[in-house]
């Protein structure tokens, strides 16, 4: 009996020891060196936050992006200029409602990417969009002008000039680092 | 055997081919000018009825889709179809003898009675304002034109033109045939009470099952569809019938895909104006149906389950913010930016090359150029002052002088100025040296 209680121990600690180490999946960049983590909340900031990504997105041409915007005024022939692949890009033009087919596309599971501007102060609206996007393992694009303070945002990055990336916070599932 | 071609014509344009089909009594050969006029063949059928029977007979079946159908209907019978289509248009008795009292616009009937060809008519439009601006008008002033003259002065389709209104060419009839209707219907018991969304999804279910095992027997897919509820009718009953048409984004492949989009449309449609009774019938009509997946399941790969799942989400929402709203984009071979894409319609549409051809275009472009004020240092834009702080080189765009009203063609000179407020912006010097904001790199 207490052998058998010693080889349930040492199974829990096993299972344990799993779970702590599960990896979160990464897309690689050359503008990253740590990659971008799937399934998280991703937001961009600075004047080149579109180009960074167009550059990122143009390294993973297989990816299925959803680029929603409330008014449309992406350039697509830019996007193909760049590299991108259009054929996998679906935009949506979603005006003031922009959470429901935000929330829709992202619960489909059917995109990789997801990329949105970031207009939710609201902590659950937030909250809701980070469980749905590891539920799904897509990647949620928050392009905003200035950074938000939001635990559910894992990762901040202030694009500059020259693609160049400042990392305002990086955080994967099991880690948190802030330079 | 004598050919005679029978014409009903509508003056409004209507779906023909329910009334087409009902012609079929008369003729199996029937061919349909689109939502104007049915040709029949009926020289065959003379030992079936008369003339004087037949006319009397499509009267009664014109009475029998509605007395607008009787009002808005003109018949004629003559020997070719063309003749037919003139005559009953322009209710003329013998059109060879009526050409003095038609109009150039009917040039059009005589080169294309079956609307086969739109290409032509931007030719024959051309052709037509030219002889009015000669103050001919009839056709049997442009029949006075050597015919040795036309093809130069008009083009060679103009020769063509002529000689079917002089000789009635005989033309190779369009094939017609009715549209096959894939429907289900469910009658559903008193004790159903189906009166809500969520039975009325169940019932759904199980017709649209039924309807995507008969697609996917014949490798379609559904592009349209049609949801019609047939209330009971008591007497406070206003709408006995509710329907809905589904009109997919991309065309949907089964029943998991498509009941959520039903879902979508139909919560939102019985909120706002819920069933007055409970559903005695429900019928679905695939409405329009695409070219499906012939192969076999990948059994390695969810190639079509995502593909599937894909087209489904695209539906959902276009359902949810309209359909204009959701789109893929195609480039096109345009030299204006504002022009050089356009929204996807068809999947076999293809890029054109624009990064060997093209500058660097900006990521951001707005819809219409805004006016801007330009001075050496400042860029004003909407009460607000940006700081120049570079010029890039010039890119000149010219052209559409072919769309402007006096032929005269649009220049632009686009410049890529770097500011200090932020990302650099896209502006553009026009021919009355007017500056404009077109975009801007983010």
């Amino acid at each position: 009996m207490t052998e058998k209680r010693i080889q349930l121990a040492e199974l829990r600690e096993q299972i344990g020891a799993l779970l702590s180490h599960s990896t979160q999946e990464i897309l690689s960049s050359s503008l990253l060196p740590a990659g971008i983590p799937r399934g998280a909340l991703v937001e961009l900031t600075g004047h080149t936050r579109v180009e960074w990504l167009l550059a990122f997105l143009r390294e993973h041409q297989e990816l299925r992006v959803c680029w929603l915007e409330e008014k449309f005024n992406l350039f697509p022939t830019a996007l193909k200029q760049r590299g991108c692949n259009l054929e996998n890009f679906l935009f949506v033009e979603a005006g003031e409602t922009i959470f429901s087919p935000l929330r829709k596309a992202i619960r489909s599971q059917v995109f990789d990417i997801v990329v949105s501007p970031s207009l939710f102060d609201d902590v659950r609206a937030l909250k809701t969009l980070q469980l749905l996007s590891e539920k799904a393992n897509s990647t949620l694009f928050l392009l905003a002008q200035k950074p938000m303070h939001a635990w559910q945002i894992s990762v901040q990055l202030e694009c500059l000039n020259d693609l160049q990336t400042r990392v305002l916070k990086f955080k994967t599932r099991h880690e948190v680092s802030t330079p | 055997m004598k050919v005679r071609v029978a014409c009903i014509v509508f003056k409004t344009p209507r779906d023909l081919s329910a009334f087409a089909e009902a012609c079929l009594r008369f003729t199996p050969e029937i061919t349909i000018r689109p939502e104007q006029a049915v040709f029949l063949e009926i020289g065959k059928s003379k030992s079936l009825y008369s003339e004087t029977t037949f006319l009397m007979r499509i009267q009664v079946l014109l009475r029998r889709f509605g007395k607008e159908w009787v009002q808005d209907a003109r018949v004629a019978i003559e020997n070719d179809a063309v003749s037919a289509l003139i005559s009953a248009r322009y209710e003329v008795s013998n059109p060879m003898e009526a050409l003095a009292s038609l109009d150039l616009t009917s040039l059009h009937d005589f080169a294309d009675p079956f609307l086969l060809s739109l290409k032509n008519r931007p030719e024959l439009d051309k052709m037509i304002k030219t002889l009015r601006q000669l103050s001919l008008h009839q056709v049997d002033q442009f029949l006075k034109i050597p015919a040795s003259e036309l093809p130069s002065r008009f083009g060679p389709w103009s020769l063509y033109v002529r000689s079917q209104v002089e000789h009635r060419l005989d033309l190779a009839w369009p094939k017609w045939s009715p549209r096959e209707v894939i429907e289900e219907t469910l009658e559903l018991a008193h004790d159903d009470y189906c009166h809500w969304l969520e039975p009325l999804l169940f019932h759904c279910k199980t017709v649209l099952d039924r309807l995507y095992s008969r697609l996917r027997g014949r490798a379609l897919r559904c592009a349209r569809l049609r949801i019609e509820l047939k209330l009971e009718s008591y007497s406070t009953v206003r709408e006995p019938l509710r329907a809905f048409d589904f009109d997919f984004m991309m065309p949907q492949g089964s029943t998991r895909r498509t009941l959520p989009i039903l879902h979508e449309r139909l919560e939102r449609e019985l909120a706002s104006k819920p069933l007055e009774s409970a559903v005695r019938s429900l019928r679905i009509e695939m409405k329009e149906t695409t070219p499906g997946y012939q192969r076999q399941q990948h059994l390695f790969h969810k190639r079509d389950e995502i593909e599937e799942a894909y087209a489904s989400i695209a539906a959902q929402l276009s359902e949810s913010v309209g359909k204009a709203h959701v789109f893929r984009a195609v480039i096109r071979e345009e030299r204006f930016p504002e022009k050089s894409w356009k929204k996807r319609e068809h999947d076999k549409e293809a890029h054109a090359d624009v990064t060997r051809v093209l500058a660097k275009r900006p990521s951001r472009l707005l819809s219409t150029p805004q006016a801007i004020t330009v001075d050496r240092e400042k860029i004003q834009f909407k009460k607000k002052t940006y700081t120049i702080e570079s010029w890039s080189c010039v890119e000149s765009l010219s052209g559409e002088w072919l769309e402007s009203p006096n032929f005269q063609a649009q220049f632009r000179k686009y410049y890529e100025v770097g500011i200090r407020e932020g990302p650099p912006l896209w502006i553009f010097e026009d021919e009355h040296r007017q500056y404009f904001l077109h975009g801007w790199f983010e």
